[in-house]
């Protein structure tokens, strides 16, 4: 059995591309992916406060995933999420560790602590879409295309899920990367839905789309698959 | 679909460096908690810490390359090394994987972090587990889970799912973490720390302690290699979607895992080991995914007293120390507990006692809002 491909977003260079489609860019200089990421919030106009609370791993996958899920109906313990990273949550980490380095400033921070696990994002994607399925965070060097395809095929044959949201997800003060895709079951008869079968070729493919450089205009299409 | 059996185990704690050691100590109601004073703040912790010099002993054995090892990861050689030696499987072949499941690995290390090397060698999980996965010249890229407090059962359960899709016929599963500044900084400014051995369940719980300590556990696809004679049934993970650091008021989460958990348990669950941590929000959820469960009078125990809260170990470590309490027969005590103080009255076990148990349930919650609840069986 196997499953399809049936949404995907990356958010890359100050880009956001969703299903193959530039939504969302700004130039290259722009300051730096916390800065990138807020303005992309207030230019969805979204109200979420929560958004400013988070770290910025959770920023990035909470815009990740936002217009992926937006407009999508599901029942929430029908909904699977499996990530893959390979920094954990280092930048909440050092964050926490300058807070506790020298005692004579010693002052740890519970709202930094917290978002010291990486698993934290999980819980602030389920809060946010109301996910309540399985949930997990592989960590590796490089994203394990088969093991993401055969672990997140496995919750789809056993009923364990109807959907999941599969990815790459990772920030370290050597820069970020976020590539999520939303897959289910092949069986599901939907003629509305694009599709596309699950395999490390067409991850390949969605995952290291080019993206055309920086246009005045913010929407524009990229030069990578659409999915048709 | 192939069954998934546990071949062999391991403990490496202050109470003991194999599953027997471990289990005696806990038979014998010893409790590896005692009171440290770390030189970061004007009290002591009551911590379980594994003695440098003991494990430098341990690990003595094991020093044949000039490779450095961390705590951790000589914790990790030590503990798989054990449960490698107690089975007769073949396990260098590719149809073996390592899955290691840990919080925070050596974040100890990233005290020495600077602006030029933000990220010392050694933080990062991954190289932590190929790093072990070399020494026992172990083929696939290891499999790193990292998912808080449920890290390692969760890992069990990957582990287990791996081996019923025919993926991995054996897989190596560790959970490892240590006492650190980092984590107790931390849990001490959400006041989540108690000052002496904690009181899972108890009316006067006062929060958690913290332990560090690995487990291990291989498992097969062959029953014939089943030293234990334990087979991991079923399970399951949720999340609350409720809250990133605070247990849900319902326990809907914990219900809807262990509710999918029991689905096709024909038998009762004899004997439960509860996460229990000591403090009031967390126990309190339990007690309401438990009860509505329908396990209010199902034996139960917490093993936090004895181990202190092993954050990513925790789930394999309890589960080891409940299956060696169904093997013997043996309902092992709730260190701390006395008067019940959850919404909803469990029975946790006061005194030791010998019964006849076959299945056991083992659960484990954690921040982020994750559960996971996992049904293991008696041959």
């Amino acid at each position: 059995m196997s499953s399809n491909i049936i949404a995907h977003c990356i958010v890359r260079s100050n880009t956001v591309i969703l299903d193959g489609k530039i939504i969302y860019q700004e130039s290259n200089n722009a300051e730096n992916l916390e800065t990138f990421l807020t303005n992309v919030y207030r230019h969805w106009g979204i109200s979420y406060p929560k958004f400013f609370k988070m770290d910025i791993l959770s920023k990035l996958a909470f815009i990740t995933a936002e217009k992926m899920l937006e407009n999508r109906s599901f029942c929430g313990s029908d909904m699977a999420l499996v990530l893959s990273n390979n920094s954990s949550s280092i930048m909440s980490d050092i964050h926490h560790q300058k807070s506790i380095q020298k005692p004579e400033s010693y002052f740890p921070s519970p709202a930094v602590f917290v978002y010291t696990l990486v698993n934290i994002m999980l819980g602030e994607l389920c809060i946010r879409h109301k996910i309540t399925g399985e949930n997990t965070v592989f960590i590796h060097e490089k994203f394990e295309k088969d093991l993401q395809i055969n672990y997140s095929n496995y919750l789809i044959d056993r009923n364990l899920c109807k959907m999941c949201i599969n990815g790459r997800i990772d920030v370290s003060p050597h820069g970020y990367e976020a590539f999520f895709y939303l897959t289910q079951q092949e069986y599901a008869l939907d003629f509305n839905i694009h599709k596309l079968v699950h395999t490390p070729d067409n991850i390949e493919k969605l995952h290291h789309q080019k993206i055309q450089k920086f246009k005045e205009k913010n929407v524009v299409e990229s030069d990578g698959m659409a999915l048709v | 679909m192939k069954k998934a059996f546990i071949a062999s185990s391991n403990i490496v704690s202050t109470l003991g460096y194999t599953t027997d050691d471990n289990f005696n100590a806990v038979l014998a109601g010893k409790s590896g908690l005692k009171n440290h004073d770390l030189g970061f703040a004007d009290h002591n912790f009551c911590v379980s810490i594994i003695p440098t010099e003991s494990l430098e002993n341990q690990f003595q054995r094991f020093c044949f390359n000039d490779e450095e090892y961390t705590k951790l990861e000589k914790m990790s050689i030590i503990s798989i090394a054990d449960a490698i030696k107690k089975t007769n499987l073949i396990l260098t072949n590719p149809d073996t994987l390592l899955i290691f499941c840990t919080t925070k690995g050596n974040i100890d290390l990233l005290a020495q972090n600077s602006e030029q090397n933000p990220v010392p060698e050694g933080v990062e999980l991954h190289k932590l587990a190929h790093k072990i996965a070399n020494f026992f010249g172990l083929q696939n890229t290891p499999l790193v889970v990292s998912n808080a407090c449920i890290s390692s059962l969760q890992g069990l359960l990957i582990a287990r799912r791996f081996i019923e899709s025919g993926m991995y016929k054996n897989v190596i599963v560790t959970g490892g973490d240590l006492v650190t500044k980092f984590t107790l900084s931390g849990f001490k400014s959400f006041n989540a720390l108690s000052h002496s051995i904690c009181k899972p369940f108890d009316l006067n719980r006062k929060g958690i302690n913290i332990g560090e300590a690995v487990a291990t556990v291989i498992l097969t696809n062959d029953v014939e290699f089943s030293e234990e004679k334990v087979e991991v049934i079923s399970g399951y993970t949720t999340n609350d979607a409720n809250h990133i650091s605070a247990p849900s008021r319902t326990g809907e989460g914990l219900f809807q895992a262990i509710k999918k958990t029991l689905t096709h348990t024909e038998n009762k669950v004899d004997f439960v080991s509860a996460h229990g941590t000591g403090t009031i929000y967390n126990d309190e959820m339990e007690s309401h995914a438990f009860h509505r469960s329908g396990l209010s009078e199902t034996p139960m125990n917490s093993l936090k007293g004895h181990f202190g809260h092993t954050l990513g170990a925790s789930g394999l470590l309890e589960s080891i120390i409940a299956m060696r309490s169904v093997q013997h027969g043996e309902l092992i005590p709730s260190v701390g507990y006395e008067a019940c103080g959850t919404p909803f009255e469990l029975s946790l076990i006061q005194k030791r006692e010998q019964k006849n148990m076959t299945k056991f349930l083992k659960t484990s919650s954690g921040f982020g809002g994750c559960n996971a609840a996992v049904l293991f069986s008696k041959l």
